[in-house]
């Protein structure tokens, strides 16, 4: 029997057509749910089974000195690991073991019980192993052996400035120092990539791979000189070995600028011998001049004379008469080296650096004043330089319960009041730069892949007149300059302006009439004091432990070498040896 | 050639129908089939091509389509390929500058100069200073040590091969 065909559609056609059709929306409809409205999860699902991430570390920045010298940078690493997934297969392990134990010369019996003593995980063989040697093991392709990208922190000068420049941890953290301080912008920002792997984890070549570049690490450029560290920390070094001392702090800035070229604190850390564990590493890694309270002594009587000027209260030739002894407050103070002077003008009584000449101008101001400008001078605050741990210095004032009369006049010369080194050379230099207070800052420059920051210098206030400071600054040179038997801070060549300072040890019960503090800040040359220095020497037993015995003969030593280094011609005629 | 009868040109046959009033079959006859519409322009030139020509002609534009995917995937890959060999030298270039970098400061940092200059070139710590003044003008700057050198200028590429312009040029491969 025959069949015949028509041309027209019948309930089957309708019926298939209608199936077909409502089969391929009901694939449309998934597609859309798959693809568009959940598309994310799915995406992410497939990434979890099918893809691979992998960290791209940032290289951290460098820590330039002055010049661009690094004092601390990084190089490309690798860290060595067995896969101990991969090497459950032992006859490949055994393999990878021999092949790994010729290229790192270890035993492959140590390494393949390594890596087959679990059978999961990674363990590491080698870490920070040098770049190029990491490409040839690369090259070996040896089974179950991963590479991951590493970096080792350098410190091309490395027992040079090792408390302020710090050290990195083993987690990339800064420990201490500017590596610690600005550990954020030295960072960087690692990077991510993403790529297909095969089922044993292996990156399948020419697969789609989403990837985020790493951010470099900023650059931190220090006004640091390297070379004038050098010669602080040798001269610093050679100071506490002839004076037998316990520990000293100098720090080196431009007076005009508030500019630290160096900075050198004893005792401190040799980044080339870093110990984690050593006990004492809290002491070693402070930056003890920033950091550390002391009683500055006749250093603080510049100020005490300034404010007396400023305050048009004496002039260089005012006079007083010096007894020897002043009583104040209920208590007898005493010269420090216990003489009377008489008739006794402004320019000798800093000469001679009298404790009754400082009482005399202390309480011709008055205690409101006299600590008034005190805090104008920065003394009680933090100098803001940006080092972390910085202390603030104390002093008690009238309105403080536990002030008496008394405490004027000690603190006119230094006694009664505690600063850090770095206050105390900030305060001095505003002497040198017409009475105007500078900021102290060690941080010239940040460079980041984005942004350049520059640091200028920042004027705090001013805090005398100009003509009261050069009246100051030019008795700190008489007090060098003018003594008829010389003076330990006098430089050949050169004019020099300072003030010495001794002061006994503070313990809780006192002070320790056996221990003192010598200390020195000055500048040079005179005219145009390029530098100015703060010595501070402490516990020196070896004879000598006065600030102009002491702390003197140390600043000439190191201002010498700096005027040469820094190529400042000689002011004053010299008489060279034949 | 002598017609057949009840044919036209080419001998099809035509059936004959009978048509009632108003277009209405009439049953007597074969049912009638509707006209026919006149052959368009693609009718005549399909009729001129043969089913074999058409198959062949769509088979080598498949296959042409097809080598050109082919074509345009391997040079996908190949440039995938040439740019992460370039990636790999890249980051191998930037580990060797800063390893090159810190070796340059490590062979001038401070000891090492000294004892170079002691140890080597016999130099010692000079004992006395003398200064002397002289009628030129000083330096305007300390020369500093330069980290940084200045760009070398980028090799040119090579020329293009005929084969590689002809591949750019094709839509896609730019």
């Amino acid at each position: 029997m025959s069949s015949k065909r028509t041309d027209q559609l019948t309930w089957r056609h309708w019926t298939l057509g209608i199936v077909v059709l409502l089969s391929i929306a009901a694939v449309m409809v998934r597609l859309y749910e798959v693809q568009i409205l959940n598309h994310d999860d799915y995406l992410e699902q497939a990434a979890v089974t099918r893809q691979g991430a992998a960290t791209l570390p940032a290289p951290r920045g460098a820590i330039l000195d002055a010049t661009g010298y690094p004092l601390a940078t990084s190089v490309d690493t690798w860290d060595v690991y067995i896969d101990r997934f991969l090497w459950r297969d032992r006859e490949l392990a055994l393999r990878s073991a021999s092949g790994l134990a010729d290229f790192l010369d270890m035993s492959p019996g140590d390494l393949f019980d390594m890596g087959t003593d679990e059978d999961t995980g990674d363990v590491v063989v080698v870490r920070d192993m040098d770049y190029g040697r990491g490409l040839l093991l690369e090259q070996l392709d040896l089974w179950g052996i991963r590479l991951i990208p590493s970096s080792k922190r350098v410190y091309p000068e490395d027992t040079l400035a090792g408390s302020l420049v710090g050290y990195v941890g083993r987690d990339g953290e800064g420990l201490w120092g500017i590596e610690s301080d600005f550990d954020s912008t030295l960072q960087g920002h690692d990077g991510w990539t993403t790529m297909e792997r095969d089922a044993l984890g292996r990156p399948i070549a020419f697969t789609q791979q989403r990837s985020k570049d790493p951010i470099a690490g900023g650059e931190v450029q220090l006004t640091i000189d390297r070379f004038i560290q050098a010669i602080v920390e040798e001269t610093l070094a050679s100071a506490l070995t002839e004076y037998n001392a316990r520990s000293g702090s100098i720090i080196v800035m431009d007076p005009h600028t508030g500019e630290i070229l160096a900075m050198a604190s004893s005792p401190s850390i040799s980044l080339a011998e870093v110990d984690l564990n050593n006990p004492d590493l809290a002491t070693l890694v402070k930056n003890h001049a920033v950091t550390d309270l002391y009683e500055p002594g006749s250093v603080l009587k510049t100020l005490t004379t300034a404010i007396a000027i400023d305050m048009g209260l004496v002039g260089p030739n005012s006079s007083y008469e010096d007894e020897g002894a002043v009583e104040y407050g209920g208590y007898t103070i005493r010269n420090w080296d216990f003489s009377a002077h008489g008739l006794t003008t402004v320019r000798e009584y800093l000469q001679a650096s009298l404790n009754t000449g400082s009482v005399w101008l202390a309480d011709m101001v008055g205690a409101e004043s006299f600590y008034s400008y005190l805090a104008k001078f920065g003394l009680g605050e933090p100098t803001h330089v940006g080092l972390s741990g910085e202390g603030e210095g104390t002093y008690r004032t009238p309105a403080d319960p536990d002030w008496y009369p008394v405490d004027l006049a000690t603190n006119s010369y230094g006694q009664g009041l505690a600063v850090t080194p770095l206050q105390m050379l900030t305060a001095v230099n505003s002497l040198a730069n017409g009475g105007v207070l500078m900021r102290p800052f060690i941080v010239s420059k940040v460079v980041t892949p984005s942004d350049v920051r520059s640091y200028e210098p920042v004027e705090v206030r001013r805090v005398i007149s100009e003509e009261a400071a050069r009246t100051t600054y030019d008795l700190m040179r008489d007090v060098v300059e003018g003594q008829e038997w010389g003076h330990g801070a006098q430089v050949e060549g050169y004019q020099v302006a300072g003030k010495t300072g001794t002061t006994l040890v503070s313990i809780p019960t006192g002070y320790d009439i056996d221990s003192t503090i010598a200390s020195f800040a000055g500048f040079i040359p005179y005219d145009d004091p390029e530098i100015s220095v703060l010595v501070k020497i402490d516990q020196p037993t070896g004879g000598l432990n006065l600030g102009g015995q002491v702390a003197a003969p140390v600043f000439a030593e190191l201002a010498e070498k700096v005027m040469a280094y820094l190529r400042i011609p000689p002011t004053e005629p010299m008489v060279t040896q034949p | 050639m002598a017609a057949i009868p009840g044919t036209e040109r080419g001998g099809r046959l035509r059936p004959r129908i009978t048509a009632g009033a108003n277009g209405a079959s009439t049953g007597l006859g074969r049912q009638a089939a509707p006209a026919r519409p006149l052959a368009s322009g693609w009718g005549v030139a399909r009729k001129r091509l043969s089913n074999t020509m058409i198959v062949a002609v769509a088979m080598l534009t498949i296959a042409t389509a097809g080598i050109f995917q082919v074509l345009q995937s391997s040079r996908v890959a190949e440039v995938g390929y040439q740019l992460r060999a370039l990636e790999t030298e890249r980051e191998s270039l930037d580990a060797n500058i800063r390893l090159l970098e810190a070796r340059i400061a490590g062979s001038s940092n401070l000891e090492h100069l000294r004892e170079q200059a002691e140890g080597r070139l016999g130099m010692v710590q000079p004992v006395d200073d003398l200064s002397i003044t002289v009628d030129v003008p000083a330096p305007a700057v300390v020369p500093l040590p330069r980290r940084y050198v200045e760009t070398p200028l980028a090799e040119a590429p090579p020329e293009p091969t005929w084969w590689e312009e002809f591949i750019g040029s094709l839509p896609g491969f730019d």
